[in-house]
Protein backbone atom coordinates (compact mmCIF):
# COMPACT_ATOMS: atom_id res chain seq x y z
CA UNK A 1 0.00 0.00 0.00
CA UNK A 2 2.66 2.41 0.73
CA UNK A 3 4.65 1.93 -2.90
CA UNK A 4 0.91 2.19 -4.17
CA UNK A 5 0.61 5.70 -2.77
CA UNK A 6 3.63 6.51 -3.66
CA UNK A 7 3.47 5.77 -7.24
CA UNK A 8 0.28 7.59 -7.16
CA UNK A 9 2.27 10.89 -5.75
CA UNK A 10 4.63 10.27 -8.21
CA UNK A 11 2.56 10.54 -11.05
CA UNK A 12 -0.20 13.10 -9.79
CA UNK A 13 1.85 15.89 -12.09
CA UNK A 14 1.67 14.25 -14.80
CA UNK A 15 -1.64 12.78 -14.34
CA UNK A 16 -2.76 16.32 -14.37
CA UNK A 17 -1.17 18.08 -17.53
CA UNK A 18 -2.37 14.93 -19.68
CA UNK A 19 -6.00 15.03 -17.81
CA UNK A 20 -6.17 19.01 -18.62
CA UNK A 21 -4.28 18.77 -22.16
CA UNK A 22 -6.49 15.60 -23.42
CA UNK A 23 -9.82 17.18 -21.41
CA UNK A 24 -9.92 20.79 -22.29
CA UNK A 25 -9.03 19.42 -26.23
CA UNK A 26 -12.47 17.66 -25.82
CA UNK A 27 -14.04 19.92 -24.23
CA UNK A 28 -13.01 22.52 -27.02
CA UNK A 29 -14.28 20.22 -29.35
CA UNK A 30 -17.08 20.03 -27.64
CA UNK A 31 -17.97 23.86 -27.31
CA UNK A 32 -17.17 24.04 -31.45
CA UNK A 33 -19.99 21.55 -31.86
CA UNK A 34 -23.01 24.31 -32.32
CA UNK A 35 -20.96 26.60 -34.76
CA UNK A 36 -19.66 23.46 -36.72
CA UNK A 37 -23.08 21.74 -36.97
CA UNK A 38 -24.30 25.21 -38.62
CA UNK A 39 -21.55 25.70 -40.67
CA UNK A 40 -21.54 21.57 -41.93
CA UNK A 41 -25.12 21.38 -42.74
CA UNK A 42 -24.31 21.02 -46.39
CA UNK A 43 -20.92 18.88 -46.32
CA UNK A 44 -22.55 15.98 -44.08
CA UNK A 45 -23.26 14.40 -47.12
CA UNK A 46 -19.68 15.05 -49.19
CA UNK A 47 -17.79 14.35 -45.58
CA UNK A 48 -19.43 10.43 -46.00
CA UNK A 49 -18.61 10.01 -49.25
CA UNK A 50 -15.13 10.41 -49.07
CA UNK A 51 -14.10 6.88 -49.38
CA UNK A 52 -11.36 5.69 -47.37
CA UNK A 53 -11.07 8.78 -45.75
CA UNK A 54 -14.55 8.62 -44.76
CA UNK A 55 -14.40 4.67 -43.78
CA UNK A 56 -11.25 5.27 -41.30
CA UNK A 57 -12.87 7.90 -39.55
CA UNK A 58 -16.08 6.50 -39.05
CA UNK A 59 -17.84 9.30 -41.15
CA UNK A 60 -19.63 6.92 -43.30
CA UNK A 61 -21.18 5.71 -40.73
CA UNK A 62 -22.66 8.82 -38.65
CA UNK A 63 -23.43 12.35 -40.33
CA UNK A 64 -20.81 14.33 -38.53
CA UNK A 65 -23.56 17.18 -37.78
CA UNK A 66 -24.94 14.77 -35.28
CA UNK A 67 -23.01 15.14 -32.06
CA UNK A 68 -22.68 11.70 -31.83
CA UNK A 69 -20.69 11.86 -35.35
CA UNK A 70 -19.10 14.85 -34.35
CA UNK A 71 -18.19 12.80 -31.52
CA UNK A 72 -16.81 10.09 -33.20
CA UNK A 73 -14.64 11.30 -35.68
CA UNK A 74 -13.10 14.22 -33.76
CA UNK A 75 -13.95 13.94 -30.09
CA UNK A 76 -13.23 10.32 -30.37
CA UNK A 77 -10.40 10.65 -31.87
CA UNK A 78 -8.85 13.13 -29.84
CA UNK A 79 -9.45 10.92 -26.55
CA UNK A 80 -8.46 8.02 -27.85
CA UNK A 81 -4.83 9.59 -29.41
CA UNK A 82 -3.80 11.04 -26.24
CA UNK A 83 -5.01 8.10 -23.62
CA UNK A 84 -3.79 5.80 -25.34
CA UNK A 85 -0.29 7.54 -25.24
CA UNK A 86 -0.94 8.29 -21.76
CA UNK A 87 -1.28 4.91 -20.75
CA UNK A 88 1.79 3.74 -23.07
CA UNK A 89 3.71 6.67 -21.01
CA UNK A 90 2.67 5.07 -17.96
CA UNK A 91 3.38 1.70 -18.71
CA UNK A 92 6.66 2.00 -20.26
CA UNK A 93 8.18 4.37 -17.44
CA UNK A 94 6.62 2.31 -14.73
CA UNK A 95 9.52 -0.29 -13.95
CA UNK A 96 12.60 0.39 -16.25
CA UNK A 97 12.79 4.89 -14.67
CA UNK A 98 13.51 3.01 -11.31
CA UNK A 99 16.93 1.87 -13.50
CA UNK A 100 17.14 4.89 -15.61
CA UNK A 101 16.89 7.06 -12.30
CA UNK A 102 18.82 4.46 -10.16
CA UNK A 103 16.49 4.24 -7.63
CA UNK A 104 16.17 0.75 -7.95
CA UNK A 105 18.42 -0.37 -5.58
CA UNK A 106 17.26 1.58 -2.94
CA UNK A 107 13.47 0.47 -3.63
CA UNK A 108 14.60 -2.89 -4.35
CA UNK A 109 16.37 -3.39 -1.28
CA UNK A 110 13.46 -2.14 1.58
CA UNK A 111 11.34 -5.06 2.33
CA UNK A 112 9.23 -4.92 -0.78
CA UNK A 113 9.17 -8.10 -3.11
CA UNK A 114 9.49 -7.99 -6.60
CA UNK A 115 5.72 -8.79 -6.88
CA UNK A 116 5.11 -6.58 -4.25
CA UNK A 117 7.09 -3.74 -6.51
CA UNK A 118 5.20 -4.94 -9.63
CA UNK A 119 1.37 -4.79 -8.05
CA UNK A 120 2.19 -1.87 -6.68
CA UNK A 121 2.69 0.09 -9.69
CA UNK A 122 0.28 -1.91 -11.63
CA UNK A 123 -2.16 -1.22 -9.14
CA UNK A 124 -1.33 2.41 -9.18
CA UNK A 125 -1.81 2.70 -13.20
CA UNK A 126 -5.07 0.68 -12.82
CA UNK A 127 -6.13 3.74 -10.64
CA UNK A 128 -4.90 6.27 -12.54
CA UNK A 129 -6.56 4.69 -15.87
CA UNK A 130 -9.56 4.65 -14.43
CA UNK A 131 -9.68 8.07 -13.08
CA UNK A 132 -8.67 9.34 -16.44
CA UNK A 133 -11.60 7.62 -17.85
CA UNK A 134 -14.01 8.76 -15.08
CA UNK A 135 -12.93 12.08 -14.81
CA UNK A 136 -13.09 12.39 -19.31
CA UNK A 137 -16.64 10.92 -18.83
CA UNK A 138 -17.93 13.46 -16.62
CA UNK A 139 -15.92 16.55 -19.18
CA UNK A 140 -18.21 14.77 -21.92
CA UNK A 141 -21.38 14.60 -20.00
CA UNK A 142 -21.08 18.53 -18.59
CA UNK A 143 -19.80 19.88 -22.00
CA UNK A 144 -22.68 18.39 -23.86
CA UNK A 145 -24.83 19.56 -21.46
CA UNK A 146 -23.61 23.22 -21.53
CA UNK A 147 -23.91 23.22 -24.99
CA UNK A 148 -27.91 22.12 -24.19
CA UNK A 149 -27.29 18.79 -26.31
CA UNK A 150 -27.47 15.16 -25.18
CA UNK A 151 -25.83 12.54 -25.89
CA UNK A 152 -26.76 8.87 -26.07
CA UNK A 153 -25.43 7.69 -22.53
CA UNK A 154 -25.27 3.92 -23.18
CA UNK A 155 -23.22 4.65 -25.84
CA UNK A 156 -20.80 7.23 -24.31
CA UNK A 157 -20.55 4.90 -21.18
CA UNK A 158 -19.39 1.94 -23.30
CA UNK A 159 -17.04 4.16 -25.32
CA UNK A 160 -15.65 4.92 -22.21
CA UNK A 161 -15.14 1.63 -20.54
CA UNK A 162 -13.59 0.47 -23.80
CA UNK A 163 -11.06 2.97 -23.98
CA UNK A 164 -10.51 2.07 -20.64
CA UNK A 165 -9.91 -1.82 -21.43
CA UNK A 166 -7.62 -0.38 -24.75
CA UNK A 167 -5.75 1.65 -22.46
CA UNK A 168 -5.09 -0.86 -19.61
CA UNK A 169 -4.28 -2.88 -22.54
CA UNK A 170 -1.49 -0.59 -23.72
CA UNK A 171 -0.52 -0.18 -20.27
CA UNK A 172 0.07 -3.51 -20.21
CA UNK A 173 2.15 -4.33 -23.19
CA UNK A 174 3.80 -1.48 -22.18
CA UNK A 175 4.75 -2.44 -18.74
CA UNK A 176 5.97 -6.10 -19.67
CA UNK A 177 8.51 -3.79 -22.08
CA UNK A 178 9.38 -1.76 -19.40
CA UNK A 179 9.84 -5.40 -17.33
CA UNK A 180 12.27 -6.42 -20.11
CA UNK A 181 13.83 -3.50 -20.52
CA UNK A 182 16.84 -1.31 -18.60
CA UNK A 183 16.35 1.76 -20.63
CA UNK A 184 13.35 4.33 -20.52
CA UNK A 185 11.86 2.99 -23.48
CA UNK A 186 9.67 6.13 -23.56
CA UNK A 187 9.96 6.45 -27.57
CA UNK A 188 8.88 3.18 -27.69
CA UNK A 189 5.66 3.13 -25.72
CA UNK A 190 4.69 6.43 -27.90
CA UNK A 191 5.78 5.07 -31.15
CA UNK A 192 3.41 1.52 -30.24
CA UNK A 193 0.48 3.89 -29.18
CA UNK A 194 0.57 5.65 -32.35
CA UNK A 195 1.40 2.71 -34.39
CA UNK A 196 -1.25 0.60 -33.42
CA UNK A 197 -3.65 3.51 -33.66
CA UNK A 198 -2.59 3.68 -37.47
CA UNK A 199 -3.48 0.22 -37.92
CA UNK A 200 -6.94 0.31 -36.81
CA UNK A 201 -7.21 3.24 -39.52
CA UNK A 202 -5.73 0.85 -42.13
CA UNK A 203 -7.97 -1.97 -40.57
CA UNK A 204 -11.12 -0.07 -42.00
CA UNK A 205 -9.68 1.37 -45.22
CA UNK A 206 -9.38 -1.90 -46.96
CA UNK A 207 -10.98 -5.52 -46.22
CA UNK A 208 -7.44 -7.32 -46.66
CA UNK A 209 -6.28 -5.71 -43.61
CA UNK A 210 -9.49 -5.92 -41.58
CA UNK A 211 -7.67 -8.75 -39.85
CA UNK A 212 -5.91 -5.90 -37.94
CA UNK A 213 -8.76 -5.30 -36.02
CA UNK A 214 -7.68 -8.02 -33.75
CA UNK A 215 -4.36 -6.86 -33.36
CA UNK A 216 -5.06 -3.02 -32.31
CA UNK A 217 -7.18 -2.20 -29.55
CA UNK A 218 -8.36 1.33 -30.90
CA UNK A 219 -10.71 -1.44 -33.04
CA UNK A 220 -12.82 -2.21 -30.11
CA UNK A 221 -12.84 1.15 -28.86
CA UNK A 222 -13.33 3.19 -31.60
CA UNK A 223 -16.33 6.04 -31.41
CA UNK A 224 -18.29 5.62 -34.35
CA UNK A 225 -17.95 1.88 -33.66
CA UNK A 226 -19.44 1.86 -30.57
CA UNK A 227 -21.65 5.15 -31.27
CA UNK A 228 -23.54 3.29 -34.48
CA UNK A 229 -23.82 -0.03 -32.69
CA UNK A 230 -24.71 0.95 -28.95
CA UNK A 231 -22.40 -1.83 -27.70
CA UNK A 232 -18.64 -3.08 -28.17
CA UNK A 233 -17.58 -5.78 -30.51
CA UNK A 234 -17.17 -8.75 -27.71
CA UNK A 235 -14.25 -10.24 -30.13
CA UNK A 236 -11.80 -8.23 -30.33
CA UNK A 237 -12.32 -6.62 -27.19
CA UNK A 238 -11.40 -10.14 -25.52
CA UNK A 239 -8.80 -10.58 -27.32
CA UNK A 240 -7.41 -7.67 -26.14
CA UNK A 241 -8.14 -8.97 -22.44
CA UNK A 242 -6.02 -11.72 -23.52
CA UNK A 243 -3.14 -9.25 -24.50
CA UNK A 244 -3.72 -7.56 -21.32
CA UNK A 245 -3.28 -10.40 -19.08
CA UNK A 246 -0.78 -12.69 -20.76
CA UNK A 247 1.46 -9.36 -20.65
CA UNK A 248 1.29 -9.06 -17.22
CA UNK A 249 1.93 -12.03 -17.12
CA UNK A 250 5.23 -11.72 -19.08
CA UNK A 251 6.13 -8.97 -17.29
CA UNK A 252 5.91 -10.62 -13.78
CA UNK A 253 7.67 -13.85 -15.18
CA UNK A 254 11.07 -11.57 -16.60
CA UNK A 255 10.96 -9.18 -13.78
CA UNK A 256 11.22 -11.73 -10.72
CA UNK A 257 14.36 -12.69 -12.62
CA UNK A 258 16.15 -10.87 -14.05
CA UNK A 259 19.07 -8.87 -12.66
CA UNK A 260 18.47 -5.23 -11.61
CA UNK A 261 20.74 -2.49 -12.91
CA UNK A 262 22.66 -0.20 -10.25
CA UNK B 1 18.71 -15.94 16.05
CA UNK B 2 21.00 -18.17 17.63
CA UNK B 3 24.49 -15.85 18.51
CA UNK B 4 26.91 -18.82 17.42
CA UNK B 5 25.61 -18.33 13.71
CA UNK B 6 27.44 -15.98 11.56
CA UNK B 7 26.23 -13.06 10.28
CA UNK B 8 27.23 -13.72 6.30
CA UNK B 9 28.21 -16.78 5.22
CA UNK B 10 29.09 -16.96 2.02
CA UNK B 11 30.03 -20.75 -0.46
CA UNK B 12 31.47 -20.30 -3.79
CA UNK B 13 29.34 -17.46 -4.44
CA UNK B 14 29.75 -16.68 -8.54
CA UNK B 15 28.52 -14.20 -10.95
CA UNK B 16 28.92 -14.01 -14.69
CA UNK B 17 27.80 -11.97 -17.46
CA UNK B 18 28.04 -13.80 -20.35
CA UNK B 19 31.67 -14.59 -21.52
CA UNK B 20 32.53 -11.07 -18.62
CA UNK B 21 33.68 -11.87 -15.63
CA UNK B 22 31.72 -11.04 -12.27
CA UNK B 23 32.87 -12.96 -9.21
CA UNK B 24 34.12 -16.26 -8.92
CA UNK B 25 33.72 -18.83 -6.06
CA UNK B 26 33.67 -16.64 -3.24
CA UNK B 27 33.41 -17.66 -0.29
CA UNK B 28 33.86 -15.87 3.41
CA UNK B 29 32.41 -15.47 6.24
CA UNK B 30 31.17 -12.46 8.72
CA UNK B 31 30.85 -12.98 12.58
CA UNK B 32 28.13 -11.91 14.26
CA UNK B 33 28.79 -8.54 16.14
CA UNK B 34 31.94 -7.76 13.83
CA UNK B 35 32.92 -4.63 11.74
CA UNK B 36 34.26 -6.64 8.20
CA UNK B 37 36.04 -4.85 5.80
CA UNK B 38 35.39 -5.87 1.98
CA UNK B 39 38.53 -4.50 0.36
CA UNK B 40 39.16 -4.11 -3.44
CA UNK B 41 40.23 -1.51 -6.24
CA UNK B 42 37.14 -0.67 -8.11
CA UNK B 43 35.63 -2.98 -10.40
CA UNK B 44 37.15 -6.15 -8.14
CA UNK B 45 33.98 -7.48 -7.80
CA UNK B 46 32.65 -5.52 -4.13
CA UNK B 47 29.39 -4.26 -5.50
CA UNK B 48 28.68 -7.52 -7.45
CA UNK B 49 28.80 -9.26 -4.28
CA UNK B 50 27.14 -7.19 -2.43
CA UNK B 51 24.49 -7.03 -5.55
CA UNK B 52 24.27 -10.93 -5.39
CA UNK B 53 23.81 -10.83 -1.41
CA UNK B 54 20.93 -7.99 -1.39
CA UNK B 55 19.08 -10.13 -4.29
CA UNK B 56 19.52 -7.74 -7.23
CA UNK B 57 21.32 -9.81 -9.14
CA UNK B 58 21.07 -13.52 -9.67
CA UNK B 59 24.10 -15.63 -8.64
CA UNK B 60 25.41 -18.02 -11.12
CA UNK B 61 26.33 -20.24 -8.57
CA UNK B 62 27.24 -20.89 -5.17
CA UNK B 63 25.02 -20.45 -1.78
CA UNK B 64 24.75 -17.77 0.80
CA UNK B 65 22.98 -17.49 4.21
CA UNK B 66 22.86 -14.16 5.79
CA UNK B 67 21.44 -14.27 9.32
CA UNK B 68 21.31 -17.74 9.44
CA UNK B 69 18.38 -17.49 6.23
CA UNK B 70 19.23 -18.31 2.70
CA UNK B 71 19.57 -15.07 0.83
CA UNK B 72 17.37 -16.38 -2.16
CA UNK B 73 14.63 -17.72 -0.88
CA UNK B 74 14.15 -15.71 2.74
CA UNK B 75 14.94 -12.26 1.07
CA UNK B 76 11.90 -10.87 2.66
CA UNK B 77 12.72 -11.82 6.28
CA UNK B 78 16.24 -10.67 5.78
CA UNK B 79 15.67 -7.33 4.51
CA UNK B 80 13.52 -6.60 7.28
CA UNK B 81 16.51 -6.76 9.20
CA UNK B 82 19.14 -5.70 6.93
CA UNK B 83 20.11 -2.10 6.30
CA UNK B 84 22.18 -1.29 2.97
CA UNK B 85 23.34 1.86 1.82
CA UNK B 86 24.71 1.40 -2.30
CA UNK B 87 27.69 3.26 -3.60
CA UNK B 88 25.97 5.42 -5.75
CA UNK B 89 22.74 5.96 -3.16
CA UNK B 90 19.62 7.61 -5.99
CA UNK B 91 16.47 8.80 -4.22
CA UNK B 92 13.76 10.44 -5.67
CA UNK B 93 14.44 13.64 -7.30
CA UNK B 94 11.41 15.54 -6.27
CA UNK B 95 10.69 14.19 -2.85
CA UNK B 96 12.30 16.34 0.44
CA UNK B 97 14.81 14.42 2.27
CA UNK B 98 11.62 14.10 5.04
CA UNK B 99 9.60 12.06 2.77
CA UNK B 100 12.15 9.76 1.73
CA UNK B 101 13.22 9.08 4.84
CA UNK B 102 9.52 8.47 6.04
CA UNK B 103 8.68 6.45 2.68
CA UNK B 104 11.72 3.70 3.41
CA UNK B 105 10.44 3.46 7.34
CA UNK B 106 6.87 3.21 6.25
CA UNK B 107 7.53 0.40 3.75
CA UNK B 108 9.30 -1.24 6.47
CA UNK B 109 5.81 -0.58 8.64
CA UNK B 110 7.66 1.12 10.98
CA UNK B 111 7.98 3.89 12.94
CA UNK B 112 11.32 5.16 12.91
CA UNK B 113 11.00 8.99 13.62
CA UNK B 114 13.04 8.99 16.39
CA UNK B 115 15.78 6.78 15.27
CA UNK B 116 15.85 9.32 12.24
CA UNK B 117 15.43 12.38 13.74
CA UNK B 118 18.92 11.71 15.80
CA UNK B 119 20.94 10.30 12.93
CA UNK B 120 19.92 13.55 10.73
CA UNK B 121 21.16 15.58 13.80
CA UNK B 122 24.45 13.98 14.22
CA UNK B 123 24.73 13.51 10.19
CA UNK B 124 23.65 17.31 9.88
CA UNK B 125 20.79 15.96 7.19
CA UNK B 126 18.71 19.16 6.26
CA UNK B 127 15.01 17.36 5.61
CA UNK B 128 13.61 20.27 4.08
CA UNK B 129 15.84 19.97 1.00
CA UNK B 130 14.72 18.01 -2.22
CA UNK B 131 17.05 15.26 -3.19
CA UNK B 132 17.54 17.06 -6.59
CA UNK B 133 19.32 19.97 -4.27
CA UNK B 134 21.63 17.54 -2.52
CA UNK B 135 25.42 16.96 -3.64
CA UNK B 136 26.77 13.31 -3.60
CA UNK B 137 27.67 13.52 -0.01
CA UNK B 138 24.83 14.89 1.00
CA UNK B 139 22.65 12.25 -0.63
CA UNK B 140 25.21 9.42 1.07
CA UNK B 141 24.16 10.78 4.31
CA UNK B 142 20.90 10.55 3.49
CA UNK B 143 21.55 6.68 2.60
CA UNK B 144 23.00 6.11 5.82
CA UNK B 145 19.63 7.27 7.80
CA UNK B 146 17.89 4.90 5.82
CA UNK B 147 20.46 2.34 5.98
CA UNK B 148 20.34 2.55 10.00
CA UNK B 149 17.10 3.62 10.76
CA UNK B 150 15.73 0.41 11.74
CA UNK B 151 18.00 -0.45 14.22
CA UNK B 152 19.05 -3.50 12.03
CA UNK B 153 21.55 -6.32 12.90
CA UNK B 154 23.35 -6.11 9.70
CA UNK B 155 24.80 -3.33 8.26
CA UNK B 156 25.53 -3.90 4.45
CA UNK B 157 27.38 -0.99 3.53
CA UNK B 158 29.22 -0.25 -0.17
CA UNK B 159 32.01 2.05 -0.20
CA UNK B 160 29.88 4.01 2.47
CA UNK B 161 32.50 7.23 2.99
CA UNK B 162 33.06 8.32 -0.86
CA UNK B 163 31.71 11.70 -1.11
CA UNK B 164 31.45 12.07 2.47
CA UNK B 165 33.43 15.00 4.14
CA UNK B 166 35.68 13.74 6.83
CA UNK B 167 34.01 15.42 9.85
CA UNK B 168 31.14 13.31 8.22
CA UNK B 169 33.03 10.44 7.90
CA UNK B 170 34.02 10.10 11.58
CA UNK B 171 30.58 10.64 12.76
CA UNK B 172 29.03 7.63 10.58
CA UNK B 173 32.17 5.51 12.08
CA UNK B 174 31.45 6.08 15.30
CA UNK B 175 27.78 6.12 14.63
CA UNK B 176 28.47 2.06 13.25
CA UNK B 177 30.90 1.48 16.50
CA UNK B 178 27.59 2.53 18.52
CA UNK B 179 25.44 0.34 16.85
CA UNK B 180 27.60 -2.45 16.89
CA UNK B 181 28.55 -2.28 20.40
CA UNK B 182 24.89 -2.90 20.64
CA UNK B 183 25.27 -6.06 18.72
CA UNK B 184 24.82 -5.29 15.23
CA UNK B 185 27.18 -6.87 12.41
CA UNK B 186 28.90 -4.05 9.56
CA UNK B 187 29.82 -5.47 6.88
CA UNK B 188 31.83 -2.52 4.77
CA UNK B 189 33.47 -2.42 1.07
CA UNK B 190 36.35 0.01 0.41
CA UNK B 191 38.83 0.85 -1.55
CA UNK B 192 40.19 3.23 1.42
CA UNK B 193 43.07 1.25 2.83
CA UNK B 194 43.00 3.51 6.06
CA UNK B 195 39.53 3.40 7.16
CA UNK B 196 39.28 -0.55 7.00
CA UNK B 197 42.31 -0.63 8.73
CA UNK B 198 41.08 2.08 11.24
CA UNK B 199 37.93 0.48 12.07
CA UNK B 200 37.82 -3.55 11.19
CA UNK B 201 38.63 -6.30 12.74
CA UNK B 202 38.95 -8.80 9.98
CA UNK B 203 38.99 -7.98 6.22
CA UNK B 204 38.65 -9.98 2.69
CA UNK B 205 40.72 -8.65 -0.49
CA UNK B 206 38.75 -9.38 -3.63
CA UNK B 207 40.82 -9.11 -6.67
CA UNK B 208 39.15 -9.49 -11.07
CA UNK B 209 36.32 -10.89 -9.26
CA UNK B 210 38.49 -13.81 -7.07
CA UNK B 211 38.79 -13.62 -3.26
CA UNK B 212 42.80 -13.48 -2.93
CA UNK B 213 42.65 -12.98 1.00
CA UNK B 214 40.46 -13.32 4.55
CA UNK B 215 42.17 -12.56 7.52
CA UNK B 216 42.08 -10.88 10.56
CA UNK B 217 43.55 -7.06 10.00
CA UNK B 218 46.77 -8.16 12.09
CA UNK B 219 47.49 -11.18 9.92
CA UNK B 220 46.87 -9.96 6.91
CA UNK B 221 49.96 -7.57 7.27
CA UNK B 222 51.99 -10.54 8.90
CA UNK B 223 52.69 -12.53 5.37
CA UNK B 224 56.04 -14.02 3.89
CA UNK B 225 56.60 -11.15 2.02
CA UNK B 226 59.02 -8.38 3.78
CA UNK B 227 59.37 -4.51 2.85
CA UNK B 228 62.98 -3.89 2.30
CA UNK B 229 64.24 -0.29 1.45
CA UNK B 230 67.78 -0.27 0.20
CA UNK B 231 70.24 2.94 0.82
CA UNK B 232 72.97 3.46 -2.21
CA UNK B 233 71.13 1.37 -5.40
CA UNK B 234 69.14 3.13 -7.64
CA UNK B 235 67.13 -0.29 -8.93
CA UNK B 236 67.45 -4.16 -8.48
CA UNK B 237 66.63 -7.08 -10.66
CA UNK B 238 65.54 -9.59 -8.47
CA UNK B 239 63.15 -12.34 -8.51
CA UNK B 240 60.09 -12.04 -5.99
CA UNK B 241 60.94 -8.57 -5.78
CA UNK B 242 57.65 -5.98 -6.60
CA UNK B 243 56.11 -2.76 -6.33
CA UNK B 244 59.82 -1.30 -6.77
CA UNK B 245 59.59 2.07 -6.08
CA UNK B 246 63.05 3.98 -7.44
CA UNK B 247 64.34 6.93 -5.24
CA UNK B 248 67.69 9.01 -6.09
CA UNK B 249 69.56 7.21 -4.32
CA UNK B 250 67.61 4.38 -2.82
CA UNK B 251 64.78 1.34 -3.44
CA UNK B 252 62.10 0.47 -1.89
CA UNK B 253 59.64 -3.00 -2.55
CA UNK B 254 57.82 -6.23 -1.06
CA UNK B 255 60.11 -8.89 -1.26
CA UNK B 256 58.52 -12.32 -1.57
CA UNK B 257 61.41 -14.80 -2.48
CA UNK B 258 64.23 -16.47 -0.27
CA UNK B 259 65.88 -14.00 2.09
CA UNK B 260 69.33 -15.69 0.53
CA UNK B 261 68.97 -15.28 -2.67
CA UNK B 262 68.50 -11.58 -1.92
CA UNK B 263 71.56 -11.38 0.46
CA UNK B 264 72.79 -12.57 -2.48
CA UNK B 265 72.34 -10.36 -4.91
CA UNK B 266 73.35 -7.39 -2.45
CA UNK B 267 77.26 -9.45 -1.66
CA UNK B 268 79.01 -6.75 -3.85
CA UNK B 269 77.14 -4.20 -4.05
CA UNK B 270 77.96 -0.99 -2.19
CA UNK B 271 75.09 0.07 -0.34
CA UNK B 272 74.91 2.16 2.90
CA UNK B 273 71.83 1.18 4.51
CA UNK B 274 69.44 -1.62 4.35
CA UNK B 275 65.85 -2.04 5.92
CA UNK B 276 63.88 -5.54 5.80
CA UNK B 277 60.66 -5.31 7.80
CA UNK B 278 57.22 -6.88 8.10
CA UNK B 279 55.35 -4.93 5.23
CA UNK B 280 52.34 -2.33 6.07
CA UNK B 281 48.82 -3.20 5.75
CA UNK B 282 49.16 -0.87 3.13
CA UNK B 283 52.04 -2.81 1.61
CA UNK B 284 50.34 -5.67 1.38
CA UNK B 285 47.41 -4.21 -0.30
CA UNK B 286 49.40 -3.36 -2.95
CA UNK B 287 51.15 -6.58 -2.96
CA UNK B 288 48.24 -7.98 -3.75
CA UNK B 289 47.05 -5.91 -6.06
CA UNK B 290 50.68 -5.94 -7.90
CA UNK B 291 50.84 -9.40 -8.20
CA UNK B 292 49.48 -10.88 -11.33
CA UNK B 293 47.41 -14.43 -11.46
Amino acid sequence: MTLYKHELKMNRMSFAVWFLGVASMCAFCVFLFPVMEESMGDLSDAFASMGGFSAAFGMDQLPITTLEGFFGTEIGTIYALGGGMYAALLGIAALSKEETAHTAEFLHTLTLSRRGILTGKLAAIVTLLAAFGLLHYGVFLSASALIGESIDLRSLTFFTLAQSLCQLELAAVCFALSALSKRSGLGVGLGLALVLYVLDLVSRITDKAAFLQYITPFSYANATDIFVNRGIEAIPACVGGVVALTALATAYFIYTRRDIAA
Amino acid sequence: MQSTQKAIDIRGLTKTYGHNRGIDNVSFSVDRGEIFGFLGPNGAGKSTTIRCLMGLIKPTGGAADILGMDFLTQRHDIMKRVGYMPSETQFYPSMKVSEVIRFAADVRGMDCREEAAKLCERLKVDTNKRVEELSLGNRKKVGIVCAMQHKPELFLFDEPTSGLDPLIQAEFFELVQEYVSGGTTCFLSSHVLSEVKKYCGRAAIIKEGRLIATDTIENLAHTNAKSVRIVGLRDIALDGAENIIRHDNAVEFIYNGNINALIGELWDKKITDLTIEEPSLDDVFMHYYGTDE
